[in-house]
């Protein structure tokens, strides 16, 4: 048993070994007959034959002629020249979704075993020279939707067919004779967009040069039009460089367009001299990019430059001028470095400047992008310092550094940090300067000189940071009846929530001095200073309520370092009024729909001043207000009057909108006497019956609150000659004792009712209508008379 | 800040910190060589370095419209003041002067100026006036429409008819009971659209009443005027029906009253504050009409006499139309509240010296009443009845009817008047009012004759569509009148006071005052219907136009009225002029069913004047 199962393993080992010995023995004889017969012709019908056999399913090719001859060249025997010559060629791909006809083709090529230029001529066969190429009249369509979802471009690494033209193809490529003439390339994207193009190169045998042009760019949905040229020039001779020259047009709309040249010179693969100049028009701020560079060996340097035009409203260019840059294509690394004079910054004019060079700003700027890393982990380190001088006004400098990261599969990460300041030394400078623009600084500050300081520190990266600020005032006039010094720091922190920068600002005025002129003012007749906000457009209001809102958090406190650090001078006071506070606004975005109603709480003290009330001196002895957290504002103050036989203090209290006032006198009188020595300096029982009444409607209209503070105020600082009081619209008549007879309504209240009808002629003639009964029968009668009124 | 009100301190901070920093924010559009340009001749120059775009030519800078006040330039065109206040604010910039001329603008109606700035000129194109176009109100309640805004489109938008249009709107809505209501108004001047939206709250009943200080008054007798009951649901005509009650009456000077929302959504409590003033009053007052002449009239009133404040007064009135129509009335009263709640009751003593001349007689009187007196306010209306004993002595001096006669007598009255009538009662509108009375006499006590007059009248008023002010208002009134005895002729018994005389303003206006009958004997029944449609504010948006329609039977025995009709059409112009209501007519007197033998009444037309009088 054991000899025959030795004999059948043996026999079969034998015919296995015979087997594959036959096959080797065949393949060896088919390839010698192979390369050693001449030419090797294949007609239409053969491939036909094979095409139909061994092409894929998804692949359709017909032809009307169809010819693939391999030939040996003379001077190798293990190579073979192929050529495939073919009329009325059409390629499907995909049902439709690929068509290429092609009226003539013309194609040649060696390949084989034998060149030395080429690396790895073992063991593999390759490519060894090419011929010149002539495909003719061809028509080509891609149309992606009629891809199969199948058919989709898989994104597993396959063949580097970039690599194999760039490295087998082209260099063995003989361009002079080519010709490709593409009448029609269409790419079709979706049902409403496609682009339509020719594509045509031959080579210029005068210039040495194959010429590309891809002619007639059209798209269907946009009003996209195209002209691309490409020169390549071949070394006519050893040593010379190939150089190529390309220009393409782009109209994308007719008011953008984009104009692209670029020059080459290639020495070899790993070295050469390139030159970008793409010009603008329309798109965005962008006017002019100019990219020189060179390759050496892996190493990509050189310089840009850029033009921006108008940027937002202010910038009217920005000038870049020759950034140096440098590229490691090997390790996918670089470096950004824009120096001094590089940067020049254009302003937007105002108006006529006397110097217009105002808004030209030349920064001194050092950019530099190093640790650049742009494979598959991305990183820069950026490092940027700016100093400007300007007009020996404005000193400004910044420093910022940042490190970008992004890992394979990750966000980018960043860290930025840095520091601004900018100095103005010369304000009144600053003034002149800025007078005749529509800038100027306005009253009573333009009157200012001195300096003022801001400053920044910045620390932030992608989990949220802290941008500090600060700013320095020291402004006075000549006469140093004007001064601003005031302090402010404050701090933005960037707090990450969910997906979003939640700003979260607090910043602290401290006022050390404010001592400024309001401008004289007439009580009578109050302007209004700002816009009524209740007038504006209905439909930018509907935007504005339904625009997102960035949740936020801000909130400043003002605050005076001494009791008479705000001291405003003002023609209604005979000394500048000593004011101090304490003020804090908290205002708060929830979210993007609700924000909370900002509150300001705090409380504002006036000092001791001394006016001018009821014809003598009086003061202001204090004056508060208080802004609770509830929303209600509290007022309270004394004011003082001094008499020669009394002394009256004039007390307010209670909410600011309607405060209560009050009357203390000392010796004590009651309040008709008080309002009666006020407004006449007189005991009531020394006044006439005209005064008497005054006093008694001033009386009723601080008891119905139909006098202000304000209106009080007035009527207080103005010889009066009598008051009246309409209640009925709550409007308090006074005469002033100024000659003329002029007089002055102030109050409030609605337009006449119709309630009753009356109207006041003087203090006490009206017009009355009214409804009485009338005689013994009593008979009902409406009737108006003029009537002299008095009380007693 | 706004409301600070701490004198200088609201205006130094808020000009000096707000305005100047959002002045410095605001750019005027930079035109170099503006100033050189044809389009600059156009402007006029309103300081050095302001010009301002003027529609005439030649007009000049104190022309240029709209004006600003003497402080607005200051702030426009810096302050050439030699104060040393003054010297910061010398020179303005134009960036600054246009900022302080948007808000100077917009207060008269210019809402889309336009600047050019050339070096430190400011070009200043107020533009259009914006004028109101459209108004409405939003927000009220679901079921709850206001009436339609008359005679403010066209009017300037200014922030000051927003002022008007949001306490109209206000108004309206607190008169359905929601006192605490509040209200946001906007306004587009592109579109010149204003739109008050409402923040109404809920519905609030009248809960409590409560005084603040001490008026000295006892509790309950300021209840007297009011026009609601606790309970009723708010309504603010009804605040300001019983303000214009207690000054009209004399009661007190001042009477502020205010309603408080409470946390109770649905209540309310009115707080009263009153300044009470002197207690006695003088009115001497003068008048004219074309049916009663020149007027004088002249009062003494006492209020507020003893705890329960009652009053007395003494009043003359003499009118003088002619030597035929003339009337010296003389009275004094005196009302002594006895009860303080409801019903409010009083008993009141009068003296009445009346001598009144009309075309048919010339007749003097002396009455002494003790009247008794109660009234209850509903919640519509007013309620009040009166009766006492009358004691009359009448003698005629010209026409027909007894020369002296001296009678005693009941009187008694109801009224009802609504609480619209009567604050409406001086420009009516709406509301009515319905009388009954009677004079009650029998034979052997205190006269000499039986006789009851009873008399009815009334009016009521109709707002046709619901516009305020009203665009068409529809009127009826009333008067029936008639004396009853059994049996018996009395016209040759009775006093002036129980007989009817028609024509005049007051019922028959195609003919004249106390023209019928035609005999100069009094009637002893008498009808009048009258009907008024007045378009109201239709001319020049000020003047009204009517026409109206009076008619009138008169009857020689009880309840008997005959032919013929004596109509009386006519149209007519009112004015509410600043003075007080004129109204001025022209009515056709006529007769219809006229009996064949009797003295044609003919056609002829009356021109008439009044001064306050109403329908």
């Amino acid at each position: 048993m054991t000899s025959s199962r030795k004999s059948i393993t043996f026999r079969a080992l034998r015919r296995i070994g015979v087997a594959v010995g036959s096959c080797i023995f065949i393949l060896v004889i088919l390839a010698a007959v192979f390369f050693l017969i001449p030419e090797i012709s294949i007609g239409p019908e053969r491939a036909r034959s094979l095409i139909a056999r061994f092409a894929p399913r998804t692949v359709q090719v017909e032809f009307r002629d169809l010819s693939l001859v391999l030939t040996r060249p003379s001077d190798a025997l293990l190579s073979k020249h192929i050529k495939f010559t073919s009329d009325d060629l059409c390629v499907r791909y995909q049902g439709e979704a690929v068509v290429g006809c092609f009226d003539k083709i013309n194609i040649g090529f060696t390949a084989g075993w034998g060149d030395d230029r080429h690396e790895s001529a073992w063991p593999l066969p390759h490519l060894i020279d090419i011929d010149p190429m002539r495909i003719v009249g061809g028509e080509v369509r891609v149309d992606v939707p009629k891809f199969p979802h199948s058919a989709e471009l898989s994104r597993k690494p396959g063949f580097d067919w970039m690599g194999f033209l760039r490295t087998e193809v082209l260099p063995r490529w003989r361009l002079k004779g080519s010709q490709i003439d593409v009448r029609s390339m269409i790419f079709v994207l979706d049902s409403t967009t496609s682009y339509r193009a020719r594509l045509k190169a031959f080579t210029d045998e005068k210039a040495q040069a194959l010429r590309v042009q891809l002619r007639d760019v059209h798209s269907s949905a946009t009003p996209l039009a195209a002209q691309a040229a490409l020169d390549v020039h071949w070394p006519t001779r050893a040593g010379e460089s190939w150089k190529l020259d390309g220009e393409t047009r782009i109209n994308i709309s007719h008011l953008r367009s984009l104009r692209i040249n670029a020059s080459s010179e290639i020495r070899s693969w790993q070295a050469a001299d390139f030159r970008v100049l793409i010009s603008a028009r329309g798109i965005a701020a962008l006017k002019e990019i100019s990219l020189l560079g060179r390759l050496e060996e892996s190493r990509l340097k050189g310089q840009l430059s850029f033009q921006v035009g108008a940027l937002g409203t202010q910038l009217r260019a920005l000038d870049v001028v020759g950034c140096d840059w440098l590229l490691r294509l090997k390790e996918k690394t670089g470096a950004l470095s824009c120096g001094p004079e590089t940067i020049r910054l254009r302003l937007v004019e105002r108006a006529a400047l006397r110097n217009p060079a105002f808004f030209t700003l030349q920064p001194q700027m050092k950019l530099e992008i190093t640790n650049l890393n742009f494979g598959d982990d991305k990183a820069a380190d950026i490092g940027m310092t700016v100093d400007l001088v300007h007009f020996d006004v404005l000193r400004a400098g910044a420093k910022i550094t940042a490190h970008l990261r992004k890992a394979r599969a990750g966000a980018w990460r960043y860290e930025i940090s840095g520091g601004l300041s900018a100095e103005i030394d010369r304000f009144e400078r600053l003034v002149r300067l800025m007078r005749e623009t529509p800038f100027s600084i306005p009253a009573p500050l333009n009157v200012l000189k001195g300096g003022l300081h801001l400053g920044s520190e910045i620390g932030l990266s992608e989990s949220g940071g802290a941008i500090g600020f600060s700013a320095a005032t020291n402004l006075f006039d000549q006469t140093a009846n004007q001064a601003v010094r005031v302090r402010l720091d404050g701090q933005t922190h960037l707090i990450r929530v969910d997906r979003q920068l939640r700003p979260s600002t607090e910043a602290s005025l401290w006022i050390d001095e404010l001592r400024l002129s309001a401008p004289r003012f007439d009580l009578r007749v109050p302007p209004r200073f700002s816009p009524d906000p209740r007038f504006g457009s209905f439909a930018e209001r509907e935007r504005e309520r339904e625009k997102p809102r960035v949740p936020m958090d801000l909130k400043i406190t003002v605050r005076t370092t001494d009791p008479h650090s705000i001291r405003i001078t003002t023609n209604l006071t005979r000394a500048p009024i000593p004011i101090a506070l304490r003020l804090v606004y908290d205002g708060k975005i929830d979210d993007e729909k609700t924000m909370r109603k900002p509150a300001l709480t705090g409380w504002i003290n006036v000092d001791a001043t001394p006016i001018d009330l009821f014809k003598r001196n009086a003061t202001i002895e204090h004056a508060r207000l208080e802004l609770l957290e509830s929303g209600e504002e509290r007022v309270s103050a004394n004011v003082h009057v001094s008499y020669l036989d009394y002394d009256i203090n004039m007390l307010l209290s209670g909410e600011s909108q309607n405060p209560q006032i009050r009357f203390v006198s000392q010796p004590p009188l009651d309040d008709d006497q008080v309002v009666a020595v006020l407004l006449f300096g007189r005991p009531l029982n020394e006044l006439g019956d005209e005064e008497k009444s005054s006093v008694r409607n001033l009386k009723a209209a601080l008891a119905n609150a139909a006098l202000g503070v304000s209106s009080l105020y007035l009527l207080a600082r103005t010889p009066i000659e009598s008051i009246g009081y309409d209640a009925d619209r709550s409007v308090v008549t006074a005469k002033l004792g100024l000659g003329g007879g002029a007089s002055v309504e102030v109050g409030g209240g609605a337009e006449g009712s119709v309630v009753g009808f009356k109207k006041r002629l003087s203090r006490d003639f009206v017009f009355r209508s009214d409804v009485e009964r009338l005689g013994s029968e009593g008979k009902r009668t409406v009737s108006a008379l003029i009537e002299w009124l008095h009380r007693f | 800040m706004r409301s600070l009100g701490l004198i200088a301190v609201t205006i130094s901070a808020a000009v000096l910190c707000a305005h100047v920093a959002q002045a410095a924010l605001f750019f005027p559009k930079p035109i170099i060589g503006f100033a050189q340009s044809a389009e600059a001749r156009s402007y006029r120059e309103l300081c050095p370095g302001v010009r301002v775009k003027s529609m005439s030519a030649s007009a000049s800078a104190s022309e240029l419209t709209p004006r600003l006040t003497d402080m607005e330039v200051r702030l426009v065109c810096g302050d050439p003041s030699a104060d040393p206040i003054a010297a910061p604010w010398a020179s303005v910039p134009p960036n600054q002067a246009a900022y302080f001329l948007i808000g100077f603008l917009q207060t008269r109606g210019y809402h889309h100026p336009s600047f050019i700035q050339d070096g430190d000129i400011l070009f200043v194109d107020p533009g259009e006036m914006a004028r109101l176009a459209h108004f409405r109100v939003t927000g009220g309640p679901a079921t709850w429409e206001p009436p339609k805004r008359r005679l403010v489109e066209g009017q300037p938008l200014t922030p000051t008819l927003l002022d008007e249009l949001e306490g109209w709107a206000l108004g309206q809505i607190k008169n359905e009971g929601y006192a605490c209501a509040e209200a946001k108004t906007r306004a587009d001047p592109s579109t010149q659209e204003v739109e008050v939206e409402f923040q109404p709250g809920g519905a609030r009943v009248i809960a409590a009443t409560q005084d603040t200080g001490d008026s000295g008054l006892r509790e309950g007798v300021l209840d007297r005027y009011n026009a609601f009951r606790i309970g009723d649901l708010y309504r603010d005509d009804l605040i300001a029906l019983t303000r214009k009650r207690t000054q009209d009456d004399g009661f007190l000077q001042t009477y502020v009253m205010n309603p408080r929302c409470g946390e109770d959504p649905a209540a309310v409590t009115i707080v009263r504050d009153v300044v009470l003033g002197p207690s006695r009053t003088v009115r001497i007052g003068v008048g004219a009409s074309t049916d009663a002449g020149a007027r004088l009239r002249g009062l003494v009133r006492q209020s507020r006499i003893g705890d329960s404040a009652s009053s007395a007064q003494a009043r003359l009135n003499l009118s003088y139309l002619n030597n035929l129509i003339h009337r010296q009335i003389a009275d004094l009263n005196f009302r002594w509240f006895y009860s303080l709640g409801e019903p409010r009751s009083y008993l009141e003593p009068s003296l009445t010296f009346d001598h009144t001349g009309e075309a048919a007689f010339e007749n003097q009187s002396l009455e002494a009443k003790l009247l008794h007196g109660w009234n209850r306010e509903l919640t519509d209306g007013q309620f009040e009845m009166r009766v006492g004993p009358t004691f009359l002595d009448s003698k005629l001096f010209r026409g027909a009817g007894p020369s002296d006669v001296s009678v005693t007598f009941v009187e008694t009255g109801v009224r009802w008047a609504s609480h619209r009538f009567e604050y409406f009662a001086t420009s009516p509108r709406s509301g009515e009012s319905l009388e009954a009375s009677a004079l009650l006499t029998l034979k052997k006590w205190g006269a000499n004759f039986t006789a009851q007059k009873l008399q009815l009248q009334g009016e009521k008023l109709w707002e046709v569509f619901r516009y305020d002010p009203p665009l068409f208002i529809l009127g009826l009134r009333f008067n029936f009148s008639s004396v009853f005895s059994p049996g018996e002729d009395l016209t040759a018994d009775l006093p002036v006071r129980f007989l009817t005389f028609l024509g005049g303003d007051q019922d028959l206006r195609g003919f004249e005052r106390g023209s019928l009958p035609r005999s100069g004997v009094g009637a002893l029944s008498g009808a009048t219907v009258s009907g008024e449609a007045r378009l109201h504010k239709v001319i020049w948006r000020r003047a009204d136009v009517f026409t109206f329609l009076d008619a009138g039977l008169l009857g020689g025995a009880r309840f008997a009225l005959r032919p013929p009709y004596l109509m009386s059409p006519g149209v007519g112009l009112r004015w509410e002029s600043p003075i007080g209501v004129l109204r001025g007519f022209i009515a056709q007197r006529f007769a219809l069913h006229e009996s064949a033998g009797d003295l044609p009444y003919g056609r002829d037309v009356r021109l008439g004047f009044t001064f306050g009088e109403e329908f």
